[in-house]
């Protein structure tokens, strides 16, 4: 887009800088993945992410957490550009839901299936803050940075996205657990499998 | 960013029951079984994404804009 920087006055950016971000960037592509539930959309993301860290990278003070300022760049960028219309992830059927194998073999594919639409159900809010503290490894305290608002709206956030996904996957307590709304061939197969 | 000095009080840990949320906060807490589930489909979710093979775009970039830096 339009930030990136043309001229240079300091070094350009190291290559421990470069391999860091490298290092991140598998979480911050299923972070911009589960946040706008497209997946070419959320590869443009990050691109232009990539793009405005490299370009900005004199800014980033060496030493400081290198993940919280690309995810940063990242859901600003979302936030002010990607962002068209809605609260909701636009195409939450067909989604990446079919193009991402399920890597986890104690969770069943329509367990997945039925996370992720839920997931994109939720508004963008609740689900950045879910996904920055629940899946990114970000303490309240860092997701609240990332984010640009107080801890306590992150934990609020939180706190309430994951009520609302309890309520779209019908988990309401222990006898619900392992069941969802799936059916009950799969409830038995997975029943009983070591839940936390 | 403004979070700075607004929440004092908030240690970063797991959620608990929502004592310290305030008026804006979440008037409840769910069953830790409840959050543990949720939990742990999130993670495999995120997983799932993370194992996936990048797409080869994101190391193009990297390298172009890197010879570029060469050649100034």
């Amino acid at each position: 887009m339009t930030s990136r920087t043309q001229t240079r006055t300091t070094a350009p950016p190291t290559d421990l800088f470069r391999e860091g971000m490298v290092k991140e960037m598998p979480n911050l592509r299923a972070f911009a993945i589960s946040l706008c539930g497209n997946v070419t959309q959320a590869d443009d993301l990050v691109q232009e992410t990539l793009l405005k860290a490299w370009s900005n990278a004199q800014s980033f003070e060496t030493g400081s957490n290198l993940r919280a300022w690309m995810f940063t760049i990242l859901r600003n960028t979302y936030f002010s550009i990607y962002r068209r219309k809605g609260r909701e992830v636009q195409d939450s059927d067909g989604i990446y839901a079919n193009r991402i194998a399920t890597a986890a073999p104690q969770e069943s594919a329509v367990e997945m299936q039925e996370f992720r639409v839920a997931l994109a159900k939720l508004s963008e809010e609740h689900r950045e803050a879910l996904l920055l503290v629940g899946a990114s490894g970000f303490s309240y305290e860092e997701a609240a940075e990332v984010s640009g608002v107080a801890v306590g709206t992150v934990k609020s956030r939180v706190n309430r996205a994951r009520a609302k996904l309890a309520v779209l996957l019908g988990i309401t307590g222990p006898e619900d657990i392992g069941s969802g709304q799936i059916s009950d061939a799969v409830v038995k197969r997975f029943d009983g499998s070591g839940l936390a | 960013m403004t979070a700075e000095g607004e929440d004092k009080n908030a240690d970063g840990k797991p959620l608990r029951p929502a004592k310290r949320l305030g008026a804006k906060g979440a008037n409840f807490a769910l069953a830790p079984v409840v959050n543990a589930t949720i939990g742990r489909r999130l993670e495999a979710h995120y997983r799932a994404l993370t194992d996936e093979p990048l797409p080869d775009r994101f190391m193009v970039l990297l390298a172009e804009l890197r010879a570029k830096e060469v050649k100034k």
